[in-house]
């Protein structure tokens, strides 16, 4: 296993180097081939890793070499694959082939074809190095590079002013949470010498730290998780990263990058069990993003910034389950939310394939039709979204929803609920305000124009529907539970920590499972009453009805206005303050005095210069006429 | 000692006085002179008075060497010579002087 | 002695020549005066017995290469600068200074020399006396078996570095097509300005 695992990450990297030289002149057309080809390897290598991992107490460790070596700071370039490195190499690969596919498709013709396939594989690579690290320093490497990646893709339409600004917001918001991940990734050196998981694990299994120390720690990692997987305040980036191409928001921003940061939490399982106040955070800001990002999902028009708010509420619920140490729980939703939300990001994409490059869900409508492949696997990706027996979203939400009931934090099953609920709203009237109604709300040029999508797009779509309506089995409650079991060695050490037995089983709550999957049927009753019953003057009358709350939720709770009227115009202003009282006093003035200075300086000795030559052999003749007189003074003296 | 018993019969130092006053006065003429053509006849002289020591100092020692040297010494003269009357010209040709002190677009 | 007076007397007419050659406004005459003071400096050579040397020097110093500046001098006409300032605006300070530093030099060879300040000035005896040199087949075997045994790789680069200075003058000497070089020209009798540096940045 230590011969090939090192290819995982590797034959992506190979594909973007390749591309990236030789697309421009040489490959241009073609260069969906070679990435889809090292996708496709990278993924069957992942499925052999996957067969053999299975049932490993220890994780498969392979130090590729010495990366950085500066006194006692010492960090190996090295690979790890255990569990649950397994299961997301298996998401990243699988999902990620699946986009690279519906890619060729989607971006054909784009002038930039090449440059699109060569940064997937980039982040292709990075997001496998990211997962395969074993150390927080490598961890770091490619938590960044995904970060730089996604700039890049986000912008990859660089010509729009909106899409170059939302690839920067990206990318700057991810700074403030990396800021705090780097802190703790160097106070987890500082504290414990080292930065492999292993050896820190061992180390806070020992008490080698104080709990304010662990605590640190944990909330410095969650902050880059926060900015990563878009939380509360930092989730301001991931709406406007829909700016980038769709299968960029299927792969990085709902099916993959993002879910860097549960992964990651997930992977310090054993620091946080060790810090119960760090997994209140956790679960705390977990639930309320769940929460308040379903809210906005309510009233927005573009059906990808829809799809977005959906993302950041899931991503909510992932967090809500690591906050109360349902790890395994929370790395299975990530797993299904992987499947129905690239589904759903595809889908979305065929649509607005077929309409033309329209986003607004309020110039589209009846499209059910017309364009069949796409309804029918987009309406599987809203009922696993919604949370619908049985597609996989019923199971992993279930799941976490569980285990916050058990755990005993009714506030969090509360909260969970209502989200389920709302979230089931959203997603059919999104559903329902699309493919429902009696004509397509838009031109007529575009009307005459709607066309299902090639095959390089139905078919991803096809796969990723069976996924989303399959996937769950993996995940059933109790004894059926496959992926917790198969979890279970990387998770032991903190299911420990917090007490919980080593058997994981969750029994098999009827009511609770009736419950959720009452709110969400509530939830698209409603929005069948809303949008296809009375959808001639029900919306707009509630839109009057509600119009403060309706315009407060449409402009995301004004969070971004609040953001430039306080952080972005305090740096601003902040940096304009220093521009003109440090910059331009102090450092120009430096410069600006050396300069002065050497050009006095200058003018002073510049006569000495007098650009003819019999001058200069008289300072010659004076040279001459000194060692000499040295050379008497010496001999006669 | 500035002859030796069997060799030339003239001492040593009268060559470096005689080389001296050469030197000077070829240094003489290449800082007062204006006009360029003097300046290389200065320097023609300077490196006789160069060539006038090597000339000595060979009898003096009894070796070839300062001989063998006189030769390149002349080599490099003549080389001195083509190019800088190649620059004298072209100096000519574009400035239509050659009084040296003109030339001054390298000032500071 | 005979030699030593003829030392001395060609060694006047050779430091007379050469005054003569940086005192004369008319260049012909400088560079005659030049040739002169050649010859003179030849003949020293010849006192010392470096015939072979000495003939180079008339032939190749005195022949060819003043032959070059006569050819130069014919050809670019330079008789208009007769009118002009002959020396330059140093010329005092640098006489001034030269007449030092030959002063400076004579003591420094009287120290040297009379070995009664510390010093001496000892002959190495290296192999070629005058009789020596006679029993090797005279001045011109020697010089060349000498030149040819120790000096041959110096002698090539000599060879190279005339001929990178042959190539060097054509290329300088070479008529541009466009008068490119052309910036700044002086009408005759021009004097250099006295300025001091001005504010120019």
């Amino acid at each position: 296993m230590e011969s090939y695992i090192w290819l995982i990450p590797v034959l992506p990297l190979a594909a973007f180097i390749l591309t990236i030289i030789f697309g421009r002149w040489w490959i241009k057309e073609q260069a969906h081939w070679l990435p889809i080809l090292a996708m496709a390897a990278s993924f069957g290598l992942s499925i052999a890793a996957f067969v053999q991992i299975r049932g490993a107490e220890e994780p498969v460790i392979l130090n590729l070499f010495k990366w950085f070596s500066v006194g006692s700071f010492q960090v190996p370039f090295g690979l790890q694959v255990d569990q649950l490195t397994s299961i997301m190499l298996l998401v990243v690969t699988g999902v990620g082939l699946l986009i690279f596919i519906y890619s060729k498709g989607y971006m054909h013709g784009d002038p930039g074809y090449y440059r699109f396939f060569a940064y997937l594989s980039l982040f292709a690579f990075s997001m496998l190095m990211l997962v395969m690290a074993n150390n927080y320093l490598l961890l770091y490497f490619g938590w960044e590079a995904v970060g730089l990646c996604s700039y890049y893709l986000i912008g990859f339409f660089y010509h729009k002013p909106e899409a170059a600004a939302a690839g920067k917001k990206a990318f700057i918001v991810n700074r403030v949470g990396d800021f705090g991940f780097g802190l703790g990734v160097m106070l987890i050196f500082v504290t414990f010498g080292t930065l492999d998981y292993t050896g820190v694990f061992e180390a806070v299994g020992q008490g080698q730290a104080s709990n304010g120390i662990l605590l640190a720690i944990a909330l410095l990692l969650f902050m880059g998780a926060m900015g990563k997987s878009a939380q509360f305040p930092l989730h301001v980036w991931l709406p406007d990263a829909m700016e980038g191409p769709t299968p960029v928001s299927a792969l990085i921003h709902a099916a993959t990058m993002v879910t860097a940061g549960v992964y990651m939490v997930a992977r310090s399982s054993v620091i946080f069990a060790h810090a119960p106040t760090a997994m209140w955070v956790v679960g705390g800001i977990g639930a309320f993003t769940a929460l308040f990002a379903s809210f906005i999902g309510i009233a927005q028009k573009d059906i990808k910034k829809v799809l977005a708010y959906s993302t950041v509420s899931q991503l909510g619920y992932m967090f809500m389950a690591l906050g109360v140490g349902a790890w395994s729980a929370a790395i299975f939703h990530l797993m299904a939310h992987a499947f129905f939300k690239a589904l759903l990001f595809l889908g979305a994409g065929s649509v607005i394939h077929s309409m033309s490059g329209e986003q607004d869900m309020g110039r589209m409508g009846a499209l059910a039709r017309r364009i069949p492949a796409t309804w029918i696997t987009f309406m599987a990706g809203g009922l696993a979204l919604s949370g619908i027996f049985p597609f996989a979203g019923f199971w992993s939400k279930d799941e976490i929803l569980g285990a916050t009931f058990k755990e005993g934090v009714y506030i969090m099953w509360g909260v969970g609920i209502l989200a389920a609920f709302i979230t089931a709203f959203y997603t059919f009237r999104m559903i329902f305000v699309t493919f429902w109604g009696k004509e397509t709300r838009s031109d007529e040029a575009t009307v005459k124009h709607i066309h299902e999508s090639p095959k390089a797009m139905t078919v991803p779509l096809i796969i990723l529907a069976i996924a989303s309506t399959l996937g769950g089995f993996l995940g059933m409650p109790g004894q059926l539970n496959v992926l917790g079991k198969f979890l279970e060695p990387v998770f032991a050490v903190a299911d420990e920590v917090l007490g919980r037995e080593a058997e994981r089983i969750v029994t098999m709550d009827v009511v609770l499972m009736a419950i959720s999957v009452g709110v969400a049927l509530l939830g698209i009753t409603m929005a069948w009453y809303v949008y296809v019953r009375r959808a001639a003057d029900l919306p707009e009358k509630l839109g009057a009805r509600f119009g403060i709350a309706y315009k407060i939720v449409y402009n995301k709770f004004y969070i971004d206005e609040f953001y430039a009227a306080t952080f972005v115009r305090a740096a601003v202003d902040g940096s304009r303050w220093v521009w003109k009282h440090f910059d331009e006093l102090i450092i120009d003035g430096a410069v600006n005095g050396m300069g002065w200075l050497w050009q006095r300086g200058g003018t002073a000795v510049r006569p000495i210069q007098t650009g003819r030559v019999q001058n200069y052999m008289l300072g010659i003749f004076a040279g001459l006429f000194v060692v000499m007189t040295v050379i008497v003074v010496v001999m006669f003296a | 000692m500035s002859t030796v018993p069997g060799g030339i019969p003239i001492p040593v130092d009268w060559y470096l006085y005689l080389s001296a006053a050469l030197f000077m006065v070829g240094a003489v003429g290449i800082l007062t002179r204006r006009n360029l053509f003097i300046m290389l006849f200065s320097l023609e002289l300077m490196m006789n008075a160069v060539n006038i020591n090597l000339v000595g100092f060979s009898g003096f020692h009894q070796n070839m060497t300062g001989q063998n040297f006189v030769l390149f010494t002349m080599a490099i003269a003549a080389a001195e010579a083509a190019v800088g009357l190649a620059i004298a010209t072209a100096l000519f040709r574009n400035k239509k002087t050659l009084m040296v002190d003109l030339f001054d677009t390298m000032k500071g | 002695m005979v030699e030593k007076i003829l030392f001395i007397i060609f060694a006047v007419l050779t430091v007379a020549g050469a005054i003569g050659t940086i005192t004369r406004k008319n260049m012909i005459h400088g560079l005659l005066l030049l040739v002169f003071t050649f010859l003179n400096v030849a003949a020293i050579f010849f006192l010392t017995q470096a015939y072979f040397v000495a003939m180079i020097q008339i032939l190749v110093y005195a022949g060819a290469i003043m032959v070059l500046f006569v050819f130069v001098l014919m050809f670019l006409n330079l008789r208009s600068f007769q009118q002009e300032k002959q020396t330059h605006r140093q010329r005092w300070i640098a006489l001034v200074l030269s007449v030092l530093v030959l002063v400076e030099f004579v003591a420094v060879l009287y120290g040297v020399t009379k070995a009664k300040y510390g010093f001496s000035l000892a002959s190495v005896q290296g192999g070629y006396s005058p009789d020596q040199i006679a029993a090797a087949g005279g001045n011109n075997q020697v010089f060349a078996k000498a030149l040819f045994n120790d000096m041959l790789l110096p002698f090539e680069v000599a060879s190279v570095v005339l001929l990178v200075a042959m190539v060097g003058a054509i290329i300088m000497v070479k008529k541009e097509k466009h008068g490119q070089m052309a910036t700044r020209q002086w009408e005759p009798g021009a004097e250099p300005a006295l300025d001091v540096a001005e504010e120019e940045v």
